[in-house]
């Protein structure tokens, strides 16, 4: 995700509704994406989507840039997420999920999956930073931060994610055919 | 067996961090000795491989609008007002020009040097913008100025279209006035993906009256290219300055104007930091010489980042009058001596088609289309940019490459070769880990480049995109990366600075000019007892010079002979000779023979370098 020049983030922190206005307009898909991954639902990933940018909008004149924007950006997108399950009677599940005790729906490593759903029967704990580092080419500093968590940590869960998606895909992961 | 699968698991832990570039604190050398002996490892990596691939490949989101919706939700109250209690425009100002405004940099006329954070900003941005120029058309007025006695001025109307990442036409009309003996040099430049060709300008000596002779061949064609081979010259600068404005040294802020109706913000470099723009619209060179310090002000539109304007000035001082002399060219210190602008707007379009006709001459590049390989294994990390073509050259190498706008990359893999003795001196040995790559910044010539040695086979990564990305894409290719050698052996050993320091038998210089930093130390043996060390810098992303600048340093009392006029130049208690034509300063110095080649014929630099080594 490209950052957005210190002036149209000092702008919109002052009020500045054209540039706010640029701002959602730029990251707006990245974010849905992101809470997309999180959430595994269309809708809500629109709700967390408006939630994170009301937050941002709220908090704006507070960020002092010591992260990049798009680490505070999608900490508060992950935040928000985590809300919006709660919010939405699904908390059972996600604690079942960080727990690593897998839902109805577990991985039959007898079945072939599309990766998409692969992706989406990990847990939240390890489907998170497999997410921002592979599809947002985030760092593991980055993801790190974001999740406050140790490099080490992230490191070790991009990995269990990946052996996971492995063993649940096959020798052979079906690529799906994307976009020209 | 329980220990064995704990190696594993680690190695296996190790390879998912690799692909992700993640390389800092691996030992690679243990990587490699347990793949080797370990099946199931070395399958896993290429499962590793498959899934990022898979990923990248996955299905698109269909990606909701939801910016209506979440603007409706904010608070009521329109803009909140600013601390101090004053406001700032933000109708018609885009947001680079609010932000130097609120950042403090000078209006025009002003000399204060460039606010580092705009002028990174303003970098950011052109780089960003790169990916989502799709198509771009325009047309420029150029004026020039004293080419020759006989004829002061000329005019040429350049006509620019590209439809990214390699369609491309460059048309130039030639509107000077008439003089006996001066053939209109006209030139016309298509290109695609697979062929271009180009119709030639004539060539002409700016004496009195002008001798002009129609080129020949007259036209040239080449066809079966490979992806982004620099045989044909893509005007990526005059679209997006990607390599003018690589990077903020030697940029200065000049503040904003309106030019044409639209505001414009400005910035001025110097003319071998422009050379990739003024290159984009002269590919033929046509125009009269420029010296490298004279300084080009660059009007951008500050949405678009698109140039709408540049304008080359002579610069001062008696070193650029010498040149001037020699170049036969009359210019007053601070006339303004190229002026090219937009007429008309710029628009979105792609170049127009035309029959194909034969050239006069004819190459091949011999490229084959063979598409992606699913099974091939390339970099990991490709910046988030989408595959674009990939084929086979006539020399057997595979080349696949990637793009997004008019950012792209080329991966070329080959058999294992020496590495050639200029790319060995000009290139930058890094260091990951047990990872060795050599990377050269992007010239006039050849764009950013990064090799990387196999036991077997090499890459080499070429790219516009900036250094710190492009090595971040070699270190995700599954290649190692050992240490390269030069082909001529042992006569030419990489050496380092600090090694240099502990033996203090050469002196290191304590000034460089802004943005240079060092790009290899290196002992050259010569005949007899002869052994001259060498010292580069280079600029990181985009050096003017194929060189960079050179200090060679060697046990000798007197300096070589030349057959130039010398000029003599007071450095410190040491009498050096300033050489203009190779750009070199040298002296004697306690028995050192000293020389110092800058690319810029930028004597002040040389002399401030060498008073840095007395």
């Amino acid at each position: 995700m490209r950052e957005p020049d210190p002036g149209e983030i000092d702008a919109a922190a002052r009020g500045d509704r054209g540039a706010f206005e640029r701002l959602v307009r730029r990251y707006q898909p990245e974010v849905w994406r992101l809470a997309l991954h999180i959430v595994r639902d269309g809708r809500l990933a629109e709700d967390v989507a408006q939630e994170a940018f009301l937050r941002v909008y709220r908090f704006l004149p507070r960020f002092k840039g010591d992260s990049t924007f798009s680490t505070w950006l999608y900490s508060i997108t992950r935040n928000c997420a985590i809300d919006v399950l709660k919010r939405s009677g699904r908390q059972a599940e996600i604690v079942d999920r960080l727990r690593n005790r897998p839902g109805p729906s577990a991985i039959d490593p007898g079945v072939r999956m599309d990766i998409k759903e692969a992706i989406w029967e990990l847990t939240l704990e390890l489907r998170e930073p497999l997410v921002l580092i592979d599809m947002f080419e985030m760092t593991y500093g980055e993801v790190a931060r974001i999740l406050g968590v140790p490099v080490g940590t992230v490191k070790s869960r991009v990995f269990r994610a990946r052996n996971r998606l492995i063993d649940a895909l096959g020798s052979e992961p079906r690529e799906v055919q994307g976009e020209d | 067996m329980r220990i064995e699968r704990d190696v594993c698991g680690s190695v296996r832990m190790d390879l998912s961090a690799r692909i992700d570039g993640e390389s800092a604190f691996l030992d690679d050398s243990a990587i490699e000795a347990h793949l080797a002996s370990c099946g199931a490892c070395r399958s896993f990596e290429g499962s590793l491989h498959k899934l990022r691939r898979a990923m990248r490949i996955r299905e698109a989101d269909v990606v909701p609008d939801l910016t209506d919706r979440i603007l409706a939700a904010l608070p009521p109250g329109g803009e909140r007002p600013i601390p101090l209690g004053t406001h700032f425009r933000t109708a018609g100002l885009a947001a680079a020009a609010s932000f130097i405004l609120l950042w403090g940099a000078t209006w025009i006329g002003g000399q204060r040097p460039a606010d580092s954070a705009s002028a990174a900003a303003i970098v950011g941005q052109v780089r960003g913008a790169a990916r989502s120029v799709s198509s771009y058309t325009a047309t420029f007025e150029i004026v020039e100025r004293n080419w020759s006695a006989a004829l002061p001025m000329r005019r040429f109307v350049a006509s620019v279209a590209l439809s990214a990442p390699e369609n491309f036409h460059l048309r130039v009309e030639d509107v000077s006035p008439s003089v006996a003996g001066y053939i209109r040099q006209e030139y016309d430049l298509r290109a695609g993906p697979r062929r271009w060709r180009a119709r030639l300008p004539a060539i002409c000596a700016p004496a009195a009256p002008p001798r002009c002779r129609p080129s020949s061949p007259s036209s040239l064609s080449r066809n079966g290219r490979q992806p982004f081979d620099g045989t044909a010259f893509v005007p990526t600068d005059v679209v997006l300055p990607l390599e003018t404005l690589s990077s903020t040294s030697d940029l200065r802020l000049l503040g904003t104007r309106t030019i044409g109706g639209r505001e414009a913000v400005g910035v001025r470099v110097s003319l071998g930091t422009a050379t990739p723009l003024l290159h984009s619209l002269d590919p033929f060179g046509i125009w009269r010489p420029f010296h490298p310090q004279d300084e080009v002000d660059l009007w951008l539109d500050p949405e678009s980042w698109f140039p709408l304007r540049f304008e080359v000035r002579a610069a001062r001082g008696p070193e650029r009058e010498l040149w001037a002399a020699r170049a036969g060219v009359v210019d007053r210190p601070g006339e303004m001596i190229l002026k090219a602008a937009v007429v008309g707007g710029i628009g979105e379009g792609v170049p127009g088609q035309q029959p194909p006709r034969r050239a006069d001459a004819s190459t091949s590049g011999g490229f084959r289309e063979e598409g992606f390989d699913s099974l091939e294994q390339g970099p990991a990390y490709v910046a988030r940019l989408e595959p674009y073509r990939a084929g086979s050259t006539s020399t057997g190498d595979r080349v696949v490459t990637y793009s997004s706008g008019l950012a792209w990359l080329k991966v070329t893999r080959s058999r294992l070769q020496p590495m050639g003795v200029d790319d060995f001196l000009q290139s930058e040995e890094l260091r990951v880990g047990s990872r060795f790559l050599y990377y050269r910044p992007a010239t006039v010539d050849r764009p950013r480049q990064v090799d990387v040695y196999g036991d077997r086979s090499q890459l080499r990564f070429e790219s516009n995109l900036p250094r710190e990305q492009l090595v971040r894409i070699a270190l995700s290719s599954p290649v190692h990366g050992t240490r390269a050698r030069p082909a001529r052996g042992g006569a030419v050993r990489r050496t380092t600075l600090n090694r240099l320091q502990e033996q203090g038998i050469v002196k290191i210089p304590g000034w460089m000019p802004d943005g240079y930093g060092s790009s290899g130390a290196f002992i050259v043996d010569g005949p007899g007892p002869r052994a001259s060390v060498v010292l580069r810098y280079r600029r990181a992303e985009f050096d003017s010079s194929t060189a960079g600048i050179v200090i060679t340093q060697s046990f000798q009392d007197v300096l070589p002979p030349t057959s130039e006029e010398p000029v003599v130049v007071p450095v410190g208690e040491v009498l050096a000779r300033w050489s203009l034509e190779r750009g070199e300063l040298a002296f004697v110095d306690d028995g050192i023979y000293v020389s110092i080649m800058v690319p810029s014929f930028d004597l002040a630099a040389a002399t401030a370098i060498a008073r840095g080594l007395l």
